[in-house]
C-alpha cells in the first residue's frame, strides 16, 4: 500500500535546545529508555533535518537565538508533511501567556524549565501513543474509504451488467403476454402477468442504485413540471395491482387534484416503491391504503399498511443504503435494499421530507411531504 | 417489406425487436450482427430502411459505429434507434447529436418501440 506508515519499533525524538547542557542531557536521558534521539542546537536546522527525516515527536525549547520555538513550531504546522508531528514546547517561560501561545502555535503540551526528567518522559510518552493511535485511525479510515469506493463501483457494474438478461427476460414475457397469451390457460396467464411483475421490481431496483450513486454524488438532475399526485397515485396502484394477491389496495378521500412542482418519474417511482415495500410487509388478508393530504405550502402522501410495524430502533435505518434489520424471531437479517433509499434522496432532491410512523403488531405509515413550490436545495 | 439490421452483443435483442415488429404488425426481414464493426460495414452496404444499435459492445461500440454509419453517404441516410442498457440523459442526449433517431433504454417495452419503428419507418420524426 502507497504511504505506508508502518511504526518504527523504537520512535524517534528530535530535541532541539540551544543551551548545550540540556541538549545533552534531554539526549542521554531519553536515548536510556530507549528513545531514539536526535539532539539539534537551533531552530533553522531542525526544521531542516525534519524535513529530511521527520521524527515522531519534537522536544522544542522557545528562548533561542535566530528563530524561537514558536516560529519553528508554525513553520511545522505549515507543512503539511510535518505538521502531524506532535511539539512539546520546554521552555524556562512560565506565565500563563507563554504557555497559551504555545498551543496556539500547535503545541500538544508545554513542559517548564527547571524539569523533571519523569514528567518529560511521561508526557512525550503519552503524546506518541496519542499520535500512534490517530495514525492506526486515520488508516482505518482511509481503508474503509477505499472499501467503499470498490463497493460502489462493483455495485455499479454488476447494476449495469443485469439489464443485458432483464431485456431478455422482460421483452420475451411481454411479447409472450401480447403474442400468446390469447392461447394460454388463466393460470399460464397469471404466472406471465406475476413474472411481469417481478422483473418490473429488479429493473426498478436496477435503476434506483443507479440513481441513488447519481443523487448522493449531487449529479441527478430534477426535471421540474406540474404534477397532479392523483393521477400519478392510481397510475402506481395499477402498477402494483399484479403484487397484491388478496390485499386490499385502496387510494382513500381521493376528489380535489393535488398538483406540485416536481420530476413526476421520479415521484412516480417513489409511490411504487412505498407501495411494493407494503404489499411485500402486509400479510394476506391485510391493506395497503394510499392517500393524499394537502395543505397551502405542501402536498403530504401517506402509504399505511397492516403489516407487522416497525421497531422504533430501526425506523431511521431502514433508510440507509443496505441498512440491515435483525427479526428476533429467526435472528435473520434482512437487508432493508436500495428502495428506500432512493425514496428518501429524491424527495429530499425536491426539498421535501421522508419518513414512517409505526406501530408494531399493527402497522406503518410511510409519509412523504413535497413542497408546493419546488425550492430544490443546492 | 422492411429491412431491418439489429446490431447488438446479446443476440435475444434482436428476437425482440422482430417480435415487436410482429406486435404492430410491419413485414420485414431482419439481419444480425453482433459488433459494431461488422453492423457499419453491413450498413454501408446499403439496402437497409432502419437499424437498431447498442452502445456497449467489444472492439467496436455503438457510438463510434454510429458516427462512421453518420459520416459515410451510403449509409448516411438510414434512421439508427440507439438501445442501450445506458439510462444517464447525458449519453442519450450525445446519442442524439450523433444523429439517432430515437433512443430506448434497456429493458424496453416491445409493444412501444414496435410503434416508434412502425412511425419512424413510415417517415416519421421522434
Amino acid at each position: 500500500m502507497e504511504n505506508s506508515t508502518v511504526q518504527p519499533p523504537v520512535p524517534s525524538i528530535m530535541v532541539v535546545d540551544d543551551t548545550p547542557v540540556n541538549l545533552r542531557l534531554l539526549t542521554e536521558m531519553l536515548k536510556e529508555r530507549g528513545y531514539k534521539v536526535r539532539p539539534v542546537a537551533n531552530g533553522r536546522f531542525a526544521l531542516q533535518t525534519a524535513k529530511h527525516d521527520p521524527p515522531d515527536l519534537i522536544l522544542l525549547d522557545i528562548l533561542m537565538p535566530e528563530m524561537n520555538g514558536y516560529e519553528v513550531c508554525e513553520c511545522l504546522k505549515a507543512d503539511e508533511q510535518l505538521s502531524g508531528i506532535p511539539v512539546i514546547f520546554i521552555s524556562a517561560l512560565d506565565e500563563t501567556m507563554d504557555k497559551v501561545k504555545a498551543f496556539k502555535v500547535g503545541g500538544v503540551d508545554y513542559v517548564t524549565k527547571p524539569f523533571q526528567f519523569e514528567e518529560v518522559q511521561a508526557r512525550v510518552a503519552t503524546h506518541l501513543e496519542l499520535r500512534r493511535q490517530k495514525r492506526l485511525i486515520q488508516e482505518s479510515n482511509e481503508q474503509l474509504r477505499k472499501l467503499e469506493e470498490l463497493r460502489d463501483n462493483l455495485v455499479h457494474m454488476v447494476v449495469h451488467d443485469m439489464r443485458t438478461p432483464l431485456t431478455a427476460i422482460y421483452g420475451f414475457l411481454r411479447t409472450l403476454e401480447m403474442l400468446e397469451g390469447e392461447s394460454l390457460s388463466d393460470q399460464g396467464r397469471e404466472f406471465v402477468q406475476t413474472a411481469l411483475a417481478s422483473t418490473e421490481d429488479l429493473v426498478e431496483m436496477v435503476s434506483s442504485l443507479l440513481d441513488v450513486s447519481k443523487m448522493e454524488a449531487g449529479e441527478m438532475k430534477l426535471n421540474l413540471t406540474q404534477c397532479e399526485l392523483l393521477t400519478i397515485a392510481r397510475e402506481a396502484l395499477a402498477k402494483v395491482e399484479p403484487l397484491k394477491g388478496d390485499r386490499q389496495l385502496m387510494l382513500s378521500g381521493a376528489d380535489e387534484p393535488v398538483t406540485v412542482m416536481a420530476d413526476a418519474e421520479l415521484i412516480a417511482r417513489v409511490f411504487q416503491n412505498l407501495l411494493g415495500n407494503a404489499l411485500k410487509f402486509t400479510p394476506d388478508d391485510g391493506q395497503v391504503t394510499v392517500s393524499i393530504e394537502s395543505s397551502a405550502d405542501a402536498a403530504r402522501v401517506l402509504v399505511q399498511d397492516t403489516g407487522p410495524g416497525i421497531p422504533p430502533e430501526y425506523r431511521e435505518r431502514i433508510f440507509e443504503k443496505f441498512g440491515q434489520i435483525e427479526n428476533p424471531a429467526n435472528k435473520q437479517r434482512y437487508s432493508t435494499g436500495i428502495g428506500l433509499t432512493f425514496c428518501k434522496l429524491a424527495v429530499e432532491a425536491h426539498g421535501g421530507q421522508v419518513g414512517v410512523d409505526s406501530e408494531e403488531g399493527r402497522g406503518s405509515t410511510f409519509w412523504f411531504t413535497l413542497p408546493r413550490r419546488a425550492s430544490v436545495p443546492q | 417489406m422492411k429491412r431491418i439490421l439489429v446490431i447488438d452483443d446479446d443476440p435475444p435483442v434482436a428476437r425482440i425487436v422482430k417480435a415487436a415488429l410482429d406486435i404492430v404488425k410491419v413485414e420485414h426481414a431482419l439481419d444480425y450482427c453482433s459488433d459494431g464493426g461488422q453492423g457499419r460495414a453491413k450498413a454501408a452496404q446499403g439496402g437497409y430502411d432502419l437499424i437498431c444499435l447498442d452502445l456497449s459492445m467489444p472492439f467496436m461500440d455503438g457510438f463510434e459505429a454510429l458516427g462512421e454509419m453518420k459520416r459515410n453517404p451510403k449509409s448516411a441516410q438510414i434512421p439508427v434507434v440507439v438501445i442501450t442498457g445506458a439510462q444517464e440523459p447525458e449519453i442519450h442526449h450525445r446519442v442524439m447529436e450523433l444523429g439517432a433517431a430515437a433512443v430506448f433504454t434497456k429493458p424496453f417495452e416491445p409493444v412501444h418501440l414496435g410503434h416508434v419503428l412502425q412511425h419512424i419507418l413510415a417517415g416519421g420524426q421522434v
